[in-house]
């Protein structure tokens, strides 16, 4: 099905990543990360921030990390950034559908 | 997400429940953004915009502990504004008065007047357009023109500096002729003796003389010419002191009947009159009285004057004669006293009292003797 989405966008010269429902993170820089059409936050704190998305749970690991902004859909970290993994609340790899 | 302007309202809130994920969580299913977040021992902390406060104060969040610790933007400043209200004003009315009295003309010195008084000058300053509060754009130099020609003043210099207008002239220097000028008598007194050393002498001993007589010429006559000399006399006389006053039974006194009117207001900014309302006076025997009441004088100098016309009548009053008789002659010899110069002996005093139809004449008469050294430099 995504397949014949992106025909037609590429046919239409549409930005398929801007109109895509699929899960993006965006590092900006060296401090700064972007998320985009995640599910929801399981876990916050000031060095491990755990989301979950369609593709599972994803774990960023830093220090100092802040949620600048959040709302339903979108969600803008900054702070000391180590890592980005995929991963469960307990440390435990989910499977990807 | 576009980043939000500064000044616009946001609130910080202060969430204390144990669970602050599933808080966050139940915030944004509600459509809500949540700015800088900040997980604290204490709680969570995190700010929202004036749209989304709107939404939450809709929502019923009574299940979760939170609390309204701060706010920022327009409300925040509008707080602070607030808090300092005086000085908001104060600054708003010197930037007001700055843009109004910019290039204004607010004072006027003149510098440089020994021998008149320099309300002549300010006075012929105000004929020829420079009034206070008028725009400085003059022709300074029709105005130093004009100045030297009315006043025949040598040197006439007319600067602006700042709101003011700095007026420097020098007078001119005097006819030499006259230094020639004839001794004059200073007080009415009596020539006991009178030796003259140059110029012409014009009285003689024993010669009652009033005060402005001349009592030598500045000159010798010379054939038909005369010849002028600095006069140089002096002078023994004796010198009368008198005032005398008129005592009565019956006086009329003017009395207030309780009622007035108001005549003027004028508000004044230091010494400038900034705003002035006349009023027409109802009353045909009135006495003016003014009131002068200092608005501020923290920051600005403001000042209300108002004037009031009371009303006023005759009254015939009836007094005891003789105690006002003696009140008058104590009263006179007061003033004859302070008339006489110190270190001047007083050789008698008369007190007289002539009556006259309803009441006395009172006068007071010093007779003094004084030495007169007159001596003029050419």
């Amino acid at each position: 099905m995504n397949n014949f989405i992106q025909e037609i966008v590429d046919t239409c010269k549409l930005p398929f990543g801007e109109i895509s429902k699929d899960f993006k993170i965006i590092w900006i820089g060296i401090g700064s990360l972007y998320i985009c059409n995640y599910r929801k936050l399981v876990d916050y704190n000031t060095d491990r921030i755990v989301i979950s998305t369609a593709y599972g749970a994803i774990e960023v690991v830093g220090d100092n990390l802040v949620l600048r902004q959040i709302n339903k859909g979108e969600m803008i970290v900054s702070g000391e950034i180590i890592s980005i993994s995929r991963g469960g609340v307990n440390g435990k790899k989910e499977k990807s559908k | 997400m576009a980043k939000k302007k500064n000044l616009n309202n946001n609130y910080i809130i202060k969430y204390s429940g144990s669970n602050p994920n599933n808080f966050i969580n139940v915030c944004r299913g509600h459509g809500l953004t949540l700015n800088n977040i900040v997980k604290g021992r204490d709680g969570l902390q995190f700010g929202l915009s004036e749209k989304d406060y709107k939404i939450w104060k809709g929502l019923d969040m009574s299940f979760y502990p939170h609390e309204l610790v701060g706010y920022g933007g327009r409300r925040k400043l509008l707080t602070w504004c607030l808090a300092r209200i005086g000085l908001i004003i104060g600054l708003c009315i010197g930037f007001v008065l700055i843009l109004v009295l910019n290039n204004r003309l607010l004072q006027v010195h003149v510098l440089g007047l020994e021998n008149m008084d320099k309300s002549a000058v300010i006075d012929y300053l105000e004929s020829q357009g420079v009034n206070k509060l008028s725009k400085i754009n003059y022709d300074i130099s029709q105005l130093e023109d004009g100045l030297a020609r009315e006043f025949d003043f040598s040197l006439v210099s007319i600067i602006t500096k700042g709101n003011s207008l700095v007026v420097s002239v020098k007078e001119s220097l005097p006819d030499i002729s006259d230094t020639y000028a004839p001794i004059t008598a200073d007080y009415n007194m009596v020539i006991k003796s009178i030796s003259v050393y140059s110029g012409t002498q014009m009285v003689e001993s024993g010669d009652i003389v009033y005060k402005g007589d001349v009592l030598v010429e500045p000159y010798y006559q010379k054939g038909e010419n005369k010849v002028y000399v600095a006069p140089c006399a002096d002078i023994i006389a004796s010198v009368y002191f008198t005032e005398s006053v008129e005592v009565l039974e019956k006086e009329l006194v003017m009395q207030r009947t309780g009622e007035y009117s108001l005549v003027s207001v004028i508000v004044s900014l230091g010494s400038n009159e900034i705003y002035r309302s006349d009023y027409d006076v109802l009353y045909s025997q009135y006495e003016l009285q003014s009131v002068n009441c200092d608005v501020t004088s923290i920051l600005l100098p403001i000042k209300i004057s108002k004037v009031y016309a009371y009303q006023v009548e005759e009254v015939e009053v009836t007094k005891d004669i003789e105690s006002s008789k003696q009140e008058a002659i104590t009263r006179l010899k007061d003033d004859v006293y302070r008339q006489v110069p110190e270190s001047v002996q007083v050789l008698d005093e008369e007190v007289g009292v002539v009556p006259i139809d309803g009441g006395y004449i009172v006068s007071v008469c010093l007779t003094t003797e004084m030495r007169f050294r007159y001596q003029l430099h050419n």
